[in-house]
C-alpha cells in the first residue's frame, strides 16, 4: 500500500505524523510527570489540553494576541487551574483506592467538557496563524516543542526543584524525611503537567481544530504512549509520542480513517500480551 | 415505645423487608395503567441495574473496566445476528452471553497481570477497537446504519410487548442482584474481596489470584453480554453507538454513586439515575419558559451535573451511598 | 430514633416518591382540543446545531398558522390551533425510541415530524409504526426509513432529499459542466472523502451507482473515510492528492467539511475543486471557510445565503432573521414545509383520525414551498418520497464575505461556473 504512494507525498505523510507526534509528546510528558511524582493517572488530562486551546483561541480573537505568545498565558491559566484541581480534588483522595482516582478523573472529564461546551459552543474552533505560509507554522511548532521539552528537561535534571521532583517520584517517604515538602512538589508537578497540556492544546488548535470533546481520546492515547515508552521515563515519552504520531499517520494511509483511534490500542494490547510490564518497563505494572 | 418481641430488627431483616417491598412495588406497577413511556424508562432502569451489577462483579475483584460496553455490544450483536438467521431469539441471547464470556476470558488473559490504570486503558481501548471493527465489517454488522433486531417474542402491540418485557427485565435485574449476592457470599467472593483489598496478601494466603481474576472477568462478561442481548431485543435496533465510551461509563457512575463493590449499590445508583434524569426532563418545559437560551445549554447541564455528583461523591463519600444507608438503617443499641 | 420509626420513615419516603411520580404521570390532558404535532429533533449530541434550526423553523411555521386562526377541521367545525411538542432524541437510538414513545403515549400527538440521523430515525420510527402515527421524516438522508421491509412503513413519509439526490445532482453537474472544461478527452477523476456513517456511505454508494447507471465518463480514483467528530484530515487528503483527482467530493457535516477544505488547500496543497453536500448549508460553514471557500462547490436544495431565486425563500429568510437573529440553516426548511404540509393534509382530511390524516398526506398535492420540486408540486410517490430539485452553488469570495451563486441546473443559473484560483487538474 505504502509503495503505491509517490515519494514526495510519502514524505509529507511522515512529516505530518511527526508534527502530530509533537502534540502527543507534550501531552504525554505532562501526564508522565504527574504520574511519576504523584502516581496518579489523570484521565482528564486531555480536557486540560483542550481548555488551553480555547483560552489561546479567545486571547487571539478578543485581545488579538499572537497565538504563539498566548501559549504562555494559557499555560499559566491552565497550570493554576491544575493546581487548584489538585488541591480540591486529587489531593483529597490521594492514598485511598486507585479506583477513586480513575473515577474522579472521569467526573472531571464530564465537568470540564460540558463547561467548555457551554462557554464556547460545540462548533470547532481554529486559531488563525499570523503567518502566510503553513510550513513556517510547522517549523515553529516543532521548534516550540523542542524548546519546551529542553526547558522541561533542564528543570527536571539541573535544578533543585527538579531534583526534589525526581526524589519524590523515586521514594515519597524518603523524600519527605529529607525535608522535601512533598505536597508542594505535588502541586508543582500537577500544575506543570497541565501547563504542558495547555501548550499541546494551543498547537493542536493551530494545526487542526478543536471541539470541547476532542480531548477525551488523545488523553488515553497519551497514556498508551507513556506505557509503551516506559512509565516515568521522559525520553520514552518523547520517542513514544513521535512514534505514535507516525504510526497513526501510516495506519490511516494503509488501513483507512476508521482505524485512526483503534490502531494505538491494538498495539498496546499486543505489547501487553507479550510484555505485561510495557516495552521498557522493568517492574510489574 | 414498646418493643415487639417477635419482630427482630437487625440490619439483615430491614434490608430484607426493604428489598421485599421494592420488589412488590416493582411487580404491581404495570397494573396501574401507567404510560408506555414510564414503562420504557423503568425497563431501562432494570437494564441499568443488570448492567451495573454485572460490571460490579468485576469491580468486586478489584478490576475496574472502562470499556464494558464492548461486552454489552458483543452480546447484543451476537444475538441479533443469530436471531436474524434462525428466528430463535432465546437461544440467541444465551449464545450472545456465552460468546461475550469467551471474549471476556480472552481480554481477561491480557488484563489479569495489569494494575488498575492499565486495565482501565486496555478495556477502554478494546471498546474503541470494537467500534472500528463493527464499521469495517459492515456487510456483517450493518456498519453505522446498524441492524434491526427482531423481537424476543411475538406481540400484538407495543403495550403488550412492554408489559411482558417489563417482567423479563425485572426478572433479569433481580436475578443478577441475587447472583451477585450469591457469588459475593461464596468462597469465590471471599477470594475476590481478598484480591481487591491486597493482592500480595491474597497470593500469600494461597489464593490463585490469576484464576480468580479471570473468573471474575468471565462471569462479569457473561452477565453483561446477557443484559446487552436482552437490551437489544428491547430497543429493536443496534449500531456501533452501543460501544460508545458514554455507554461504558454509565455503570461506573451508577456504581460509584450507589456504592462500589456492594450488592445494593447498582440498585440504588440506577434508581437514583432514573429519578435525576426524569426530574430534569420534567423540569425541561419550565426551563424553556424561563429563557429560550437556557434550553440549548440545558442538556449539557444535565451531564455536567452527573460529572459534578461523581466528583463530590468520590471526595466526600468515597464509598458511595450504600454504606451511609446501611449505617442509617443499622439499629443502634 | 427507634428502629421501627426508622423503618416507617424509610417506607414512607419510598411511598411518597412512588405516589408523587404516579401522580405526575396521571395528570390529565387539557380539555380544549388542539392539533398536537410532535417534533423529533437532535437538540444535543453531535447534530445539536441542526436540531436547534429544525426546532426554530417548526416554531415559526406553527406560530404563523396559529396567527392566521389555525387549521379548519370539519369534524370539529372550527379552526383548531396547533400545539408543537418538542422531543430531543440526543442523536442516540435508545433516546430516540424513548422520546417518540413519550410523544405518542404521553403527549398523545396526532402527527410526528422531524428526525435527523438515519440510524436514530430507523430506531425511533418503530413506536410510530406500531401505534400507526403518521410521521413526516424531514432529516434522515437514507432511503431505508420508508423502504425497510421488516416493518409496515405506510405511515412513514420522507419529506427530505436523500443521498441518492445529492450524488445524482453532483455527478450530473460534473459531467455537464466540469468535464468539458477540465477533461474533455479523458475520464474525469473523482475522489471521495466521506464520513464513516450511514450518511457518508450512502453518498459514496449512490455516487458509484449513478456513475454506472447513467454511463458517465467519471472514474473514482480514491475513496477515503474518516470518523464522525474527526478534525484532522491531512493523511487522507495526502492520499487523495497522490491519486491526482480532478475534483474531491466531501460527504460530511458542516464542521468536518470546512476543516477538510481548509486543510486540503492550505496544508496539503491539494488545489482542486471541492464539492460539499447540502448538510453544510449553514451560516457557520461560510463563516468558517472564509476565503478558502472561493469558487468551491456546494450541492444544495435550499439556499438562504444565495442570490434571490425564490420569493418563498426570501420571505422565510427575512422572517427567520427577524425572529431569531440568525440566517436559517438547511434542515429547518424541510421541517417548516412539513408543518404546512401536515396542516394542509389535516384540513383535507377534515378529521384528526390518524388513518385519515395518513391518507390525506399520501394523496397531498400542493404547490412547492421552500424546497423546490422538479414539477413544482409537492406529492409523495409510491415509496412515500418526494421528487426534489437540487442545485449546485458556487461560493465566491469578494474579499470580505463568501457568497454562493447557483451555477447548475441551467433553469436556475445565476452565474457561469469558474475553476477555483490556482486549480491544478488531476491525471487520468
Amino acid at each position: 500500500m505504502l509503495l503505491a504512494i509517490s515519494p514526495p507525498i510519502l514524505i509529507q505523510i511522515i512529516v505530518w505524523g511527526l508534527i502530530v507526534g509533537c502534540i502527543y509528546v507534550l501531552l504525554a510528558s505532562g501526564l508522565n510527570l504527574i504520574f511519576g511524582v504523584m502516581k496518579v493517572v489523570n484521565f482528564a488530562h486531555g480536557e486540560f489540553m483542550i481548555l488551553g486551546g480555547y483560552i489561546s483561541y479567545s486571547l487571539s480573537i478578543f485581545v488579538g494576541l499572537n497565538p504563539y505568545l498566548s501559549i504562555f498565558v494559557s499555560m499559566i491559566v491552565v497550570g493554576v487551574l491544575g493546581v487548584i484541581i489538585e488541591r480540591v480534588c486529587f489531593h483529597q483522595i490521594l492514598g485511598t483506592s486507585k479506583l477513586n482516582e480513575l473515577i474522579l478523573s472521569l467526573g472531571l472529564i464530564y465537568v470540564l467538557q460540558n463547561t467548555m461546551s457551554i462557554l464556547w459552543t460545540d462548533y470547532p474552533v481554529l486559531i488563525n496563524s499570523p503567518f502566510e505560509s503553513r510550513v513556517l507554522d510547522w517549523v515553529i511548532i516543532i521548534g516550540i516543542t523542542m524548546l519546551i521539552m529542553t526547558g522541561f528537561y533542564i528543570l527536571i535534571r539541573r535544578t533543585k526543584i527538579g531534583r526534589a521532583m525526581r526524589a519524590t517520584s523515586q521514594n515519597r517517604v524518603a523524600a519527605m524525611l529529607m525535608g522535601i515538602n512533598v505536597e508542594h512538589i505535588n502541586m508543582l508537578s500537577f500544575g506543570l503537567g497541565t501547563a504542558l497540556a495547555a501548550t499541546a492544546g494551543t498547537l493542536l488548535a493551530i494545526i487542526t481544530s478543536i471541539t470541547p470533546y476532542s480531548g477525551e481520546i488523545p488523553a488515553l492515547k497519551a497514556f498508551t504512549i507513556i506505557i509503551l515508552g516506559g512509565l516515568g521515563s521522559p525520553l520514552g515519552a518523547v520517542i513514544g509520542g513521535l512514534g505514535y504520531g507516525l504510526i497513526e499517520s501510516v495506519a490511516v494511509t494503509v488501513l483507512g480513517g476508521t482505524w485512526r483511534d483503534a490502531v494505538g490500542f491494538i498495539i498496546l494490547i499486543l505489547v501487553l500480551i507479550i510484555r505485561p510490564m510495557g516495552l521498557f518497563g522493568e517492574k510489574e505494572i | 415505645m414498646k418493643t415487639i418481641s417477635y419482630l427482630h430488627f437487625s440490619l439483615k431483616n430491614i434490608t430484607f423487608y426493604l428489598s421485599f417491598l421494592l420488589i412488590i412495588i416493582a411487580l404491581v406497577i404495570p397494573f396501574f395503567q401507567i404510560s408506555l413511556y414510564l414503562m420504557h424508562v423503568l425497563i431501562l432502569m432494570f437494564y441499568y441495574i443488570g448492567y451495573s451489577s454485572s460490571w460490579n462483579l468485576l469491580a468486586y475483584s478489584g478490576q475496574v473496566s472502562f470499556g464494558h460496553a464492548a461486552f454489552l455490544g458483543i452480546g447484543a450483536y451476537i444475538t441479533t445476528l443469530f436471531t436474524i438467521r434462525t428466528s430463535l431469539p432465546f437461544i440467541g441471547v444465551l449464545i450472545g452471553a456465552i460468546v461475550s464470556a469467551f471474549i471476556g476470558l480472552l481480554i481477561g488473559l491480557t488484563c489479569v497481570r495489569l494494575r488498575e490504570w492499565f486495565l482501565a486503558l486496555v478495556t477502554f481501548g478494546f471498546s474503541i477497537i470494537m467500534i472500528a471493527l463493527t464499521i469495517e465489517l459492515d456487510e456483517f454488522t450493518g456498519g453505522t446504519l446498524g441492524l434491526i433486531v427482531p423481537k424476543l417474542f411475538p406481540s400484538i402491540n407495543q403495550y403488550q410487548y412492554y408489559f411482558y418485557y417489563y417482567y423479563i427485565m425485572l426478572t433479569l435485574a433481580v436475578f443478577l442482584v441475587l447472583i451477585s449476592q450469591f457469588i459475593i457470599r461464596s468462597k469465590v467472593g471471599l477470594a475476590f474481596a481478598a484480591i481487591r483489598e491486597n493482592e500480595l496478601e491474597a497470593k500469600a494466603t494461597g489464593i490463585n489470584v490469576m484464576k480468580y481474576k479471570l473468573l471474575a472477568f468471565t462471569i462479569s462478561a457473561f452477565f453483561t453480554g446477557l443484559t446487552g442481548a436482552f437490551y437489544a431485543h428491547f430497543i429493536g435496533f443496534i449500531n456501533h453507538q452501543i460501544y460508545s465510551p458514554e455507554n461504558s461509563f454509565w455503570p461506573i457512575i451508577i456504581n460509584v454513586i450507589g456504592g462500589l463493590a456492594t450488592i445494593e449499590g447498582p440498585v440504588i445508583g440506577s434508581i437514583l439515575r432514573f429519578f435525576i434524569i426524569e426530574f430534569l426532563r420534567i423540569m425541561e418545559p419550565w426551563v424553556r419558559t424561563i429563557s429560550p437560551g437556557m434550553i440549548t445549554i440545558y442538556p449539557k447541564m444535565q451531564i455536567l451535573i452527573f460529572g459534578a455528583i461523581l466528583v463530590v461523591v468520590i471526595i466526600l463519600m468515597p464509598k458511595g451511598i450504600a454504606p451511609q444507608l446501611r449505617k442509617f438503617l443499622t439499629p443502634k443499641e | 430514633m427507634k428502629k421501627r420509626t426508622q423503618l416507617i420513615i424509610a417506607v414512607a419516603i419510598i411511598a411518597i416518591i412512588v405516589v408523587s411520580a404516579a401522580a405526575y404521570y396521571y395528570t390529565t390532558l387539557p380539555p380544549t382540543r388542539t392539533i398536537k404535532i410532535g417534533l423529533v429533533a437532535s437538540l444535543t449530541g453531535s447534530a445539536a446545531d441542526v436540531g436547534t434550526d429544525m426546532e426554530r423553523a417548526a416554531m415559526m411555521a406553527v406560530e404563523e398558522i396559529n396567527e392566521a386562526g389555525g387549521v379548519y377541521v370539519k369534524e370539529y367545525n372550527s379552526k383548531l390551533k396547533i400545539e408543537l411538542i418538542v422531543g430531543d432524541d440526543k442523536t442516540n437510538p435508545q433516546e430516540g425510541v424513548a422520546i417518540v414513545t413519550k410523544l405518542i403515549t404521553e403527549d398523545n400527538v396526532d402527527v410526528l415530524v422531524g428526525g435527523f440521523s438515519s440510524a436514530v430515525t430507523l430506531a425511533s420510527q418503530v413506536p410510530a409504526i406500531e401505534h400507526n402515527v403518521p410521521f413526516v421524516i424531514t432529516g434522515a438522508s437514507s432511503s431505508s426509513v420508508t423502504r425497510r421491509t421488516d416493518k409496515d412503513t405506510s405511515y412513514m413519509f420522507h419529506y427530505c432529499t436523500i443521498t441518492d439526490d445529492y450524488s445524482e445532482t453532483i455527478v450530473r453537474f460534473l459531467n455537464h459542466t466540469v468535464k468539458p472544461i477540465v477533461a474533455p478527452n479523458r475520464n474525469l477523476s473523482l475522489a471521495l472523502l466521506y464520513q464513516n456513517t450511514a450518511y457518508g456511505q450512502g453518498c459514496y454508494q449512490s455516487t458509484v451507482y449513478f456513475i454506472n447507471t447513467l454511463g458517465l465518463n467519471i472514474t473514482i480514483v480514491a475513496a477515503e473515510t474518516f470518523n464522525m467528530g474527526d478534525t484532522d484530515f491531512h493523511t487522507q487528503l495526502l492520499k487523495i492528492k497522490n491519486a491526482k483527482p480532478d475534483a474531491v467530493y466531501h460527504a460530511g457535516f458542516t464542521r468536518d467539511t470546512a476543516d477538510a477544505i481548509k486543510q486540503g488547500i492550505a496544508d496539503v496543497g491539494l488545489n482542486t475543486l471541492y464539492i460539499a453536500v447540502e448538510c453544510c448549508e449553514e451560516p457557520q460553514f461560510y463563516e468558517f471557510l472564509g476565503s478558502f471557500g472561493d469558487r468551491q462547490i456546494l450541492e444544495s436544495k435550499f439556499g438562504p445565503q444565495a442570490e434571490s431565486y425564490s420569493e418563498a425563500v426570501d420571505d422565510y429568510k427575512a422572517k427567520y432573521i427577524e425572529r431569531w437573529g440568525v440566517i436559517p440553516g438547511m434542515m429547518g426548511a424541510d421541517t417548516y414545509d412539513a408543518i404546512y404540509l401536515i396542516a394542509k393534509a389535516i384540513e383535507n382530511a377534515g378529521t384528526l383520525d390518524k388513518a385519515k390524516i395518513r391518507d390525506a398526506i399520501e394523496n397531498i398535492e400542493m404547490p412547492q414551498m421552500l424546497i423546490m420540486m422538479k414539477d413544482g408540486i409537492i406529492r409523495f410517490d409510491e415509496n412515500h418520497e418526494i421528487d426534489p430539485l437540487c442545485f449546485i452553488e458556487q461560493m465566491i469570495w469578494d474579499g470580505t464575505t463568501l457568497k454562493p451563486y447557483i451555477v447548475y441546473p441551467d433553469e436556475l443559473k445565476q452565474r457561469d461556473f469558474e475553476l477555483p484560483p490556482g486549480y491544478v487538474p488531476g491525471g487520468p
